[in-house]
């Protein structure tokens, strides 16, 4: 082991630094994207349509003569919620009910286990156009349905981790104590998996926000009235020869933004881990 | 010594990157047909040396200018890996420490000998299949073992294969690295018996590495001492041993020899802890197959203040035994009882104070302690169980970190900022705040150097006595066992084959078990001959 | 593990896994709202007496249970009935789909795999080259920017900015995309586990035995990586038939995944259910392949 004798990194290296700042320029953009603009993501100008970026519309207008940054902003809202709530009820499948199966051992076990095993077996984007198909489209029914497409991949992280943390010895030891199965898992083995589920964090929200973007591509979006960047990219797509710049900017959006929100995640998880923060090898 | 030096190893120095180096002014020959020893704990750097030889030193090392390593008087430093390949296998072939993970899993054993075969001699087919059953049957294996896969050898068969691939190039010289740390003693004793008589029969120089004084002074004639980097001292067995001039010869040889027997008490008091024809059932591979019976007619007891010691080897179901006891593997049959009171078997039931008297430290401390906790953490938590309330608990973790000898700052550290022993000394502290009657010690020094193993033991000793604990002391080395145990258990293939009064047991063994334990164990010449200066 | 129980346990599973998943799937395409009359309403006029006709003689309206018996039937002798949407056998149109499916999916699977060894023993091999950076950057680019936003990417500037060859309807330049996409998910953990194995106890065994460095990395090193690589393959293919299916839709090619979508959006439910039970069949074979391969390979027992 070599003692480096160079100065300690920067806790934030410019590349980590500018993608979190992209992740909260978007963050702004959907809190206060509204008061940006005086245009309405909605309102048509026909008089005014594929305009180029200028200073009136900072980002140009679409086929419809809609004020792109508006439905930007607007977009930026309705993506952030439905991909954040769907990786939420993935973490609370896949981690929360499969920490709880996995404590609590068979039969629950088997159950929840072959539910997820059952789900993985179709193509992610499948699972996740036949259940927006059969909840009728909607925010909450592409929530449940990025939810549910992307539990297993949790689940799968947490049986892994969770084999791997139960066969040491401090969990035994934990348990000789008295503490129950539960008590053990809450306090024992998630402190030490909570690294590779922030990973996972990292891996599952981005795809839960490409995932939506998809599925409002493909017209199964939320609501129609609404503007996705999915949506955005879907209607301006068919005018990209006459106004490329309205296809340009939700791709661009969304791309740079998952690959910034990829980024921040992992610098945060280095940074949280008291292993490797304190630079100890494991 | 031969007049000729089949390799001389002169100023040899070792660093990783620019870091100051790790193996530093290491001198030393090694005549034709001579076997010579060199000992020291894990990190002097004697593995390193002789991974250097071959050119094997792992990514990042490097040989430092200045070092000379001759072989037949060539000098090998500064050779490039395609002009040392010739070498390897051929002139000098090298035994690893643990023949599990040295073998390649995938590849049939005789295969693995059959390329190093191939390697050396153009030979047909069937000619190299005629000279590794020939191989084969010079180490000891049934050449029909040759078709097997290494997960399905015995560790002894294992390393018999790693030490056949070796010979198949015919090498003048053998580099051993603790080729014998990963083996039962009384395997151990036999491939040791092996590699003396390849020794002797073909005339085969050997470089013997190994952290264990007795198995160096049973392989060589002249040994080296390694510590921190720096060879401290070499010469004659006799010499080195009799009369170490070091003072890191000395430390090697107190820790060996500090070791006392546990004195003979009075009659033992009522037992508080009795297991009765205790048997443990292990699920078969496959949901049809039958589970199999790993341990059975297990009976002991323990009383206050008394030890007791359980020794097998890999494998005698001593460590499940252990895990029955505390309620980690629930029993398929027999009975356990803590002051005449039957323990719940399995962990569901144990959720009260008469299960928590019965505590257990670990073998290895590197998985004992949860790694991102930390220490007050983690000894808070049997407080917490106790019903200790939140404000007392910090105090109660300093003065147990006092009783196992750390400093009360190590509460605020976290497990990987300490050392193996210092680990363990926590893990002793943690079931220590759980006040139990009885403790259960599950391989604890095993995994640590030999100095820290007699630092540790020692403090086990001090706290058994001051409490009157009642211990259950499992090990595989026989004389730890007999530094604290009283009496012993001794475990085969998951049965008890003999139990008594340690100085019984190890001094007149009426199993034939027994004794070809207590025969395969290392000793040093002439051990209480020689005055120990400490 | 004995041999038959051994293959019968995994087949099986895998069986019960197909069955399972049809049966969730008719149930979830069940639910769905509104049927192909519908559909067929909104596009032609059609009064309330033809739109029940047409009901009774598609047999749409029939309850889930019968429904799902009258499809089963059939569908166990390969017959998956008439699409309701184009009046065409439903095996007929998937067999029609079903090549350009395979081969986008396995043109990129194979390029991407290919990519993926090529780099990461590469830069085993060259540890001081550019090559272990080119790992990290590939790892990062597929994690992070969606095959989506790469697809639209591509067409906005092969196509409309550069003004190239129509890539609407080309083959290469999605299956370039994914196979990059799946390049970049393999390359870092394989790279990562030819490292362990590289610095592994008995690949410094096989150096002592003065092996050339060819044959340690072919026989000692290599087969130590297959397991990550297999385990890794059967869920990257799992997921390259979902990336696909995005594909085919960006790119307008004629595959299961522009099928699929005409299914789901025309209440296409004989259609849906069909497509549903052949990727799923597809995944679970692709599995009990990559574990068959595995046991192959790795004679070990498995954990």
């Amino acid at each position: 082991m070599s003692a480096s004798l160079a100065a300690p990194p920067p806790r934030w290296p410019l590349g980590s630094l500018a993608a979190a700042g992209l992740v909260g320029l978007v963050l702004l953009l959907a809190v206060f994207g509204r008061w940006l603009t005086p245009f309405d993501p909605l309102a048509q100008d026909l008089l005014s349509i594929n305009q180029e970026p200028d200073a009136v519309h900072w980002l140009g207008t679409d086929h419809l003569g809609r004020d792109v940054l508006a439905r930007l902003a607007a977009g930026a809202r309705l993506t952030l919620l439905t991909g954040v709530g769907g990786a939420l009820i993935a973490f609370g499948l896949g981690a929360g009910l499969g920490l709880v199966a996995l404590a609590l051992g068979d039969p629950l076990r088997s159950l929840v286990l072959g539910f997820f095993d059952l789900l993985r077996a179709l193509p992610g984007i499948l699972v996740a156009i036949l259940l927006v198909a059969a909840l009728s489209p909607g925010p909450g029914a592409v929530m449940l349905a990025l939810g549910l497409t992307f539990a297993p991949m949790v689940a799968e992280v947490v049986r892994g981790s969770f084999a791997r943390e139960t066969a040491a010895d401090y969990v035994a030891a934990a348990r000789v104590f008295g503490l129950s199965r539960l008590a053990v898992t809450w306090r024992h083995i998630l402190p030490n998996i909570a690294g590779t589920l922030l990973t996972m964090a990292a891996i599952i929200l981005p795809r839960c926000i490409v995932t939506e973007s998809v599925l409002s591509f493909l017209g199964l979006g939320g609501a129609p009235d609404i503007p996705s960047w999915g949506r955005m990219i879907a209607d301006a797509a068919e005018f990209a020869e006459e106004a490329p710049h309205a296809v340009a900017v939700p791709v661009l959006a969304l791309s740079l933004f998952t690959l910034s929100l990829s980024l921040v995640g992992a610098r945060i998880r280095s940074l949280a881990d008291p292993l490797q923060r304190a630079g100890g090898a494991r | 010594m031969k007049d000729t030096p089949l390799l001389e190893i002169e100023n040899l120095a070792i660093a990783f990157g620019t870091a100051p180096p790790v193996v530093q002014d290491v001198s030393f020959r090694i005549g034709l047909g001579e076997t010579f020893g060199v000992v020291g704990e894990s990190g002097s750097g004697k593995s390193l040396s002789a991974f250097a030889v071959l050119g094997l030193l792992p990514p990042g090392a490097r040989v430092l200018e200045g070092s000379s390593i001759r072989f037949e008087g060539r000098e090998l430093v500064g050779l490039s890996d395609a002009a040392l390949r010739p070498l390897r296998g051929a002139r000098i072939a090298m035994v690893f420490q643990d023949p599990m993970v040295s073998l390649t899993p995938t590849l049939r054993a005789g295969a693995q000998v059959a390329e190093a075969v191939r390697q050396h001699r153009r030979l047909p087919r069937a000619g190299v299949r005629a000279r590794v059953a020939e191989l084969f049957t010079e180490v000891g294996l049934d050449p029909a073992l040759a078709g097997r896969y290494p997960h399905q050898l015995s560790g002894g068969q294992q390393q018999r294969v790693m030490i056949a691939s070796a010979l198949a190039g015919d090498p003048a010289l053998l580099l051993a690295d603790e080729p014998t740390t990963a083996l039962d003693a009384t395997v151990q004793a036999q491939v040791l018996d092996l590699l003396d008589g390849l020794v002797r029969r073909r005339g085969l120089s050997m470089l013997f590495v190994s952290h264990d004084l007795a198995v160096v002074a049973r392989m060589a004639r002249r040994v080296a001492v390694m510590q921190g980097g720096r060879l401290v001292e070499q010469g004659p067995v006799g010499q080195v041993l009799g009369s170490p001039q070091a003072e890191e010869t000395r430390a090697l040889l107190a820790a060996r020899r500090g070791l006392g027997c546990a004195a003979p008490l009075p009659p033992a008091p009522e037992a508080i802890l009795r297991v009765e024809e205790l048997a443990v059932d292990y699920p078969g591979a496959g949901p049809f197959a039958r589970p199999v019976r790993t341990v059975s007619g297990v009976s002991l007891a323990v009383a206050p203040g008394r030890v007791l010691g359980l020794v097998g080897e890999s494998g005698s179901g001593k460590t499940t035994v252990a895990k029955a006891l505390v309620g980690l593997v629930r029993p398929a049959a027999g009975r356990i009882t803590l002051d005449g009171q039957p323990l719940p078997t399995g962990l569901g039931g144990r959720r009260q104070p008469l299960a928590q008297r019965v505590q257990i430290v670990f073998q290895n401390p590197y998985g004992s302690l949860s790694p991102r906790r930390t220490i007050a953490a983690t000894l808070a938590e049997p407080l917490e169980l106790l019903g200790v309330p939140a404000a007392e608990r910090k105090d109660r973790a300093a003065v147990a970190l006092q009783e196992v000898g750390l400093p009360a700052g190590h509460l605020a550290r976290f497990p990987h900022q300490l050392s193996g022993g210092q680990r363990q000394r926590i893990a002793i502290a943690r079931a220590l705040l759980a006040e139990p009657s009885v403790l259960i010690c599950d391989e604890v020094v095993s995994a640590l150097d030999m100095a820290t193993q007699l630092q540790v033991l020692r403090l086990l000793r001090e706290v058994q006595a001051r409490r009157r604990l009642a211990m259950l002391f499992i090990t595989h080395d026989l004389e730890v066992l007999a530094h604290l145990a009283q009496e012993v258990v001794v475990m085969r293939r998951g049965r008890v084959v003999e139990a008594g009064p340690t100085g019984q047991v190890l001094g007149a063994p009426l199993e034939g078990y027994t004794r070809e334990l207590v025969a395969a164990m290392p000793r040093l010449p002439q051990a209480d001959r020689i005055a120990v200066p400490v | 593990m004995s041999g038959a129980l051994g293959l019968a346990l995994p087949t099986l599973r895998a069986l019960g896994l197909v069955a399972a998943i049809t049966v969730l799937a008719f149930l979830c395409i069940g639910a769905v709202p509104g049927d192909v009359v519908d559909v067929l309403a909104l596009q032609g006029d059609l009064t309330a007496d033809q739109q029940a006709a047409l009901r009774e003689e598609m047999g749409v309206g029939r309850p889930l249970h019968e429904r799902f018996l009258a499809w089963l039937g059939p569908a166990l002798r390969g017959e998956f009935g008439q699409s309701l949407r184009f009046g065409l056998p439903v095996s007929e149109l998937m067999w029609n789909a079903l090549p350009t499916t395979l081969k986008l999916a396995g043109l990129s699977f194979g390029i991407g795999l290919l990519l993926a060894f090529v780099v990461a023993v590469g830069a085993i091999a060259r540890p001081r080259s550019a090559l272990p950076a080119l790992v990290q950057a590939v790892n990062i680019w597929s994690v992070a920017v969606p095959t989506f936003c790469v697809g639209i990417a591509a067409i906005l500037v092969f196509s409309i900015w550069l003004g190239w060859l129509p890539v609407i309807g080309n083959l290469w330049v999605p299956a370039l995309i994914l196979a990059i996409d799946r390049a970049g998910e393999l390359v870092k953990p394989l790279y990562d586990e030819l490292k362990e194995q590289q610095g592994a106890p008995h690949v410094r065994a096989a150096r002592a035995k003065g092996l050339s460095a060819w044959r340690i990395g072919v026989v000692h090193v290599l087969p130590g990586a297959v397991p990550v690589l297999l385990a890794l393959s059967s869920v990257g293919l799992a997921g390259l038939l979902g990336g696909s299916l995005t594909m085919e839709v960006l790119f307008g090619l004629p595959g299961i995944g522009s099928l699929t979508l005409n299914a789901v959006h025309g209440r296409d439910w004989p259609l849906l259910q069909a497509v549903v039970v052949l990727l799923a069949t597809g995944v679970v074979l692709i599995n009990a392949l990559a574990d068959l391969l595995h046991r192959l390979v790795d004679p070990r027992p498995r954990r």
